[in-house]
């Protein structure tokens, strides 16, 4: 198997960043939320067109673009190893596919997940 | 792979294998350290346990049976459903499905053992006298009450002023040494020594699902074991930390515990689904149907089970957004249940399916467990959750998604490898019994508890009047406890007859494709007569001779010249063989270790500390001995006359000449390669970083614990000045940064083979680090901390604490390695285990850095809240 850094696609770590940078986000968002109703809670009256809802989404919009070119890199490394054979190529290739997905899937949790900053009013 | 060997050669290579990896005869087995006794020591205990917890249910179940019975007082009533939840969960549910990995995971890949086989043992020994020392509260009459999820503040000193919580507290943390031991030892067993060839792609599903288990509940266990202490210090020494008028919050406890308490109900899930995609491939004749998906969802489940915690809080007053958040979250762990359970239909589908007893126990598997998850996605929603919080429906979605998703696939588990274990099957006719009483008889009780629960009946009432709509139901539903009961007695009766009315059984009896089954039945103490070589996922299937090569010797390690335990480490990404790894035989250590610390936790409970404190001492002195037993001292490793003089460098195979041997050198043997202690890394610096990473768990846990009490408590309060001097603070950290400094420039020397004045770098070193321990000891001495009137103070306590702890593990650690270097332990020739330590430093100084900046500078700028 060729020499990769963590951060090359084919690199097994791959297959966890996705979700780890998934659990950042959520914990940011959580926590992000808590500090900030604490600091500076905006007035409930206003709903969810706050500073604060709007920050939130603007994070989860920057993460999920983030995890969507990931993916597509990801993607894009596992295709061009699709004719190699051989038994390293064939592991780099399974690594591939598999960060891949997991990356498509951190993105989609990391939407779904922020979706509800539109609608809901942040510290009521 | 080496040549074929005469019948006469390998039966005595055999024979000496058989000695060096035996137990000792008689009372000597108790200093067993061998995965395969320590696997079914911890399966028997494990069922032992269950059978108490049983007994507790069925006591349970005929209290409910009736309306206004008074068969067992409410304070009774309450003891049996704490302990029978804690039993269920601490003592059975994670322990069983660990003993299970412990035993089968060298087999899967293709070792001889567990890398860290003493760890093993001493955490099924935590794990028995903890178990015991729970259990005998139970006998006394003072268990814990408060459930087994122990909120506080009913279970704090003012609501339960009896020792039962801290039966509780102390022996689920005593216990809990045994998980985080297993799941360390099992995550670096995984990643260094698999079988050659058996890279990640090629990995039994099996391992898969045990190496995520295994890293959450290095992940996960932590918060717990942060939340009891804690609580037990608030209990024993009037710490605040959970007690509003001083700054505490009782919530602060239901986050830590389900921080813990959801990822655990997958770390319970993983290992039984594991065992359902082992065995669909093999009764339905096919591979599975979307391996690479299994993987993906394997991993998922592993992430998301970590956000979803405060769907059990949805009604404690969380901002909607924040419940929308895990509320969403709860909803997306649906995704990788699915694409299993998808699969696992698939194969099914696709392959021509063989009813056998194991397959029956995963066909009801898969009704009972989708039923229970189609309830938890029920239960995920905010509004429904409110409405049926706290009743028996979440009782019986509990039941179904974790007797459904464990103990069904356990006895399928338990059924499938029962001819490995004792070479003969299990009768169809009992098995068959047994399966149907107790899926008929569980889905009696448990249906008709949604209905109880939908009908408004809460838990954990001891009695109930008559005429609410309840009565028939909670009949039927004890009649049906009694009907899995039976069941049960039926499968376990027929797991013991077996041993001696049971059919010999064949070899590789359900035409199985995984190494497990090319070991003799039951299998030899060293599993392997020769370690194999594997091409691909399904070794059996594709190489039908592979079990007659193992046998013959004709893979590799077919030796035990050197009198060591040995096993191959093999690269984590690749699994080429890169070095050996010498493996610890018989030891008492781990039980003289997990004896004191037994005698820790009963002094604690009896509140003497004094006595407490120096059997602290004692414990820390025997680790500290047995750490001592290692790498180049003559009871492990020591080096040979024809060891080399200077280090081996890390090679992969084909290896050169000058590689470290111990003993005469065989080709083929597997000998050609060095031992770990010869070279910069192994399973030692792998198990530091994985434990660092558990240690960093529960830092994170306090920090979060910190933050919480910050922003949620309603009575918290922080002085307007820090209790200790800034500067004072920067000035303590200098000495602790320059001695990793030190410690890191002499690990650099090391590994390019320059070792000169090693000695001295070292004791500079350690002075360096004890400098900062008394410095840290002096700040700790004199901050005016009102630890039992403010919460605030109280952590500032527990931050100091932990942070001395660690400054004189780093500095007791390297004097000595200073002490090793002087006896030749620990040489240009020897130059792994400061690689082990090092870790510890930078973990270390990172988190005093931190919590300089988190603990100390940044409330200055919070002011009085």
């Amino acid at each position: 198997m060729s020499k990769l850094t963590w951060f090359a696609p084919g690199h097994p770590a791959q297959i966890v960043i996705g979700f780890v940078i998934w659990s950042i986000w959520f914990i940011a968002m959580y926590g992000g939320l808590s500090v900030a109703c604490q600091l500076a809670p905006p007035e409930v009256e206003k709903g969810a067109f706050t500073w604060l809802n709007g920050g939130l989404i603007a994070f989860t919009l920057l993460v999920f673009a983030l995890l969507l070119f990931l993916a597509w890199r990801s993607g894009r490394y596992c295709a061009s190893k699709h004719k190699e054979s051989d038994d390293a190529v064939g592991f780099e290739r399974f690594v591939g596919y598999v960060s891949t997905v997991l990356y498509l899937i951190a993105a989609v949790a990391t939407l779904a997940g922020g979706l509800p900053v539109l609608v809901l009013s942040p510290c009521s | 792979m080496s040549d074929a060997k005469p019948a006469s050669s390998q039966s005595e290579a055999v024979s000496h294998l058989a000695r060096v990896w035996g137990n000792l005869p008689g009372w000597g087995s108790l200093a067993a350290v061998n995965h395969g006794t320590i696997g079914l020591r911890f399966m028997v205990t494990g069922m032992v346990f269950f059978l108490v917890g049983g007994v507790l249910a069925m006591l349970l179940r005929t209290q409910l049976a009736l309306p206004e019975q008074n068969i067992v007082s409410a304070e009774t009533y309450g003891q049996l459903f704490t302990m029978h939840g804690s039993v269920m969960m601490f003592l059975f549910a994670i322990p069983v499905l660990e003993g299970l990995a412990i035993y089968l995971i060298p087999k899967m890949i293709g070792a001889r053992d567990l890398v860290f086989p003493r760890i093993s043992s001493l955490g099924y020994y935590c794990y028995l006298f903890g178990g015991i020392i729970i259990m005998s509260s139970l006998l006394l009459g003072i268990a814990p009450d408060s459930g087994w999820f122990m909120y506080t503040p009913l279970s704090s000193s003012e609501f339960s002023p009896g020792p039962g919580s801290d039966f509780w507290l102390l022996g689920i943390t005593f216990v809990e040494i045994s998980a985080m031991a297993a799941g360390i030892e099992l995550t670096v067993s995984i990643l260094c020594s698999r079988a050659k060839g058996m890279t990640l792609s090629r990995m039994p599903l099996f391992c898969w699902y045990i190496l995520v288990m295994a890293l959450m509940i290095v992940f996960g266990f932590p918060p717990l074991i942060l939340a009891s202490i804690l609580l037990e210090l608030e209990r024993a020494a009037g710490m605040p930390f959970f007690t509003v008028a001083a700054g505490g919050d009782p919530l602060l406890w239901q986050h830590l515990f389900w921080l813990f308490g959801h990822p655990e109900v997958y770390i319970i899930f993983l290992p039984a689904a594991g065992i359902v995609s082992t065995l669909i491939p093999v009764f339905s004749g096919r591979p599975i149907v979307g391996y690479r998906w299994i993987v993906i969802a394997v991993i998922l489940t592993g992430f998301i089970s970590f956000g979803l915690w405060v769907h059990h809080m949805f009604t404690v007053g969380i901002p909607q957004l924040a419940q929308a958040f895990f509320s969403v979250a709860s909803m997306l762990v649906a995704i990788p249940t699915a694409i299993q359970v998808f699969a696992w239909l698939a194969t099914l589908w696709r392959g021509k399916v063989d009813f056998q007893l194991p397959m029956l126990w995963v066909s009801g598997f898969l009704v009972i467990f989708v039923c229970g998850g189609l309830t938890g996605v029920m239960l995920a929603l905010v509004p429904f959750n409110w409405q049926v919080h706290d009743t028996h429906f979440v009782v019986a979605h509990m039941h179904y998604v974790l007797v459904g998703g464990m103990f069904f696939p356990l006895i399928a588990g338990l059924y499938y490898w029962l001819p490995l274990a004792s070479g003969r099957m299990p009768s169809p006719v009992i098995g068959r019994w047994g399966f149907w009483l107790t899926f008929g008889g569980f889905n009696l009780t448990f249906l008709l508890m949604h209905l109880t629960g939908l009908l408004g009946m809460p838990r954990r009432v001891y009695t109930y009047e008559a005429g609410l709509g309840w009565d028939s139901l909670n009949l039927l539903s004890s009649i049906g406890s009694f009907v899995m009961a039976i069941g049960i007695g039926l499968v376990l009766l027929d797991l013991l007859l077996h041993f001696w009315f049971g059919q010999r059984a064949s070899a590789n009896p359900w035409k199985a494709d995984t190494l497990e089954w090319t070991l003799d039945m039951p299998p030899a103490q060293y599993n392997f007569a020769s370690l194999p070589t594997v091409s691909s996922r399904h070794p059996l299937w594709d190489d039908p001779q592979l079990a007659e090569r193992i046998a013959a010797g004709q893979e590799g390690l077919t030796e035990a010249n050197s009198g060591l335990r040995e096993t191959y480490g093999t690269s984590a990404i690749s699994a080429q063989r890169e070095r050996l790894f010498h493996l610890p035989g018989n030891s008492w250590l781990p039980l003289y270790s997990a004896m004191t610390l037994a005698v820790v936790c009963i002094s604690l409970l009896s509140r003497w500390y004094i006595l407490a404190l120096l059997v602290v001492v004692l414990t820390i002195g025997l680790l500290l001995r047995w750490s001592w037993e290692n790498g180049g001292h003559p009871s492990a490793a020591p080096l040979q006359p024809s060891d080399p003089g200077q280090r081996v460098p890390v090679q992969k195979e084909p290896v050169q000449k000058g590689s470290v041997q111990k003993g005469p050198v065989q080709k083929g043997t597997g000998h050609e390669l060095p031992l770990e202690s010869r070279t910069l890394d192994g399973p030692g610096r792998w198990g530091m970083i994985v434990t660092m990473l558990a240690n960093g768990a529960l830092y994170m846990s306090l920090l979060f614990g910190w933050f919480y009490l910050w922003t949620a408590a309603p009575q918290w309060s922080a002085p307007d000045n820090g209790p200790l001097p800034l500067w004072l603070l920067l000035l303590c950290g200098v000495p602790a940064s320059i001695a990793l400094w030190l410690f890191h420039r002499l690990c650099q020397r090391l590994a390019v083979g320059d070792a000169l004045q090693l000695q001295r770098q070292l004791w500079l070193s350690a002075g360096f680090g004890l400098l900062h321990f008394l410095m840290l000891l002096v700040l700790f001495m004199m901050a005016p901390l009102d630890y039992t009137k403010s919460a605030h103070d109280a952590v500032l306590m527990v931050i100091l604490l932990y942070l001395l702890g660690h400054a004189g593990l780093a500095t007791v650690l390297t004097a000595m390695q200073a002490l090793r270097v002087a006896r030749g332990y620990v040489s240009a020739s020897l130059p792994y285990e400061p690689q082990v330590i090092k870790p510890l430093w930078f973990y270390y100084l990172a988190v005093y850095w931190i919590s300089v900046a988190l603990f100390f500078m940044l409330p200055l700028g919070w002011g009085t809240t």
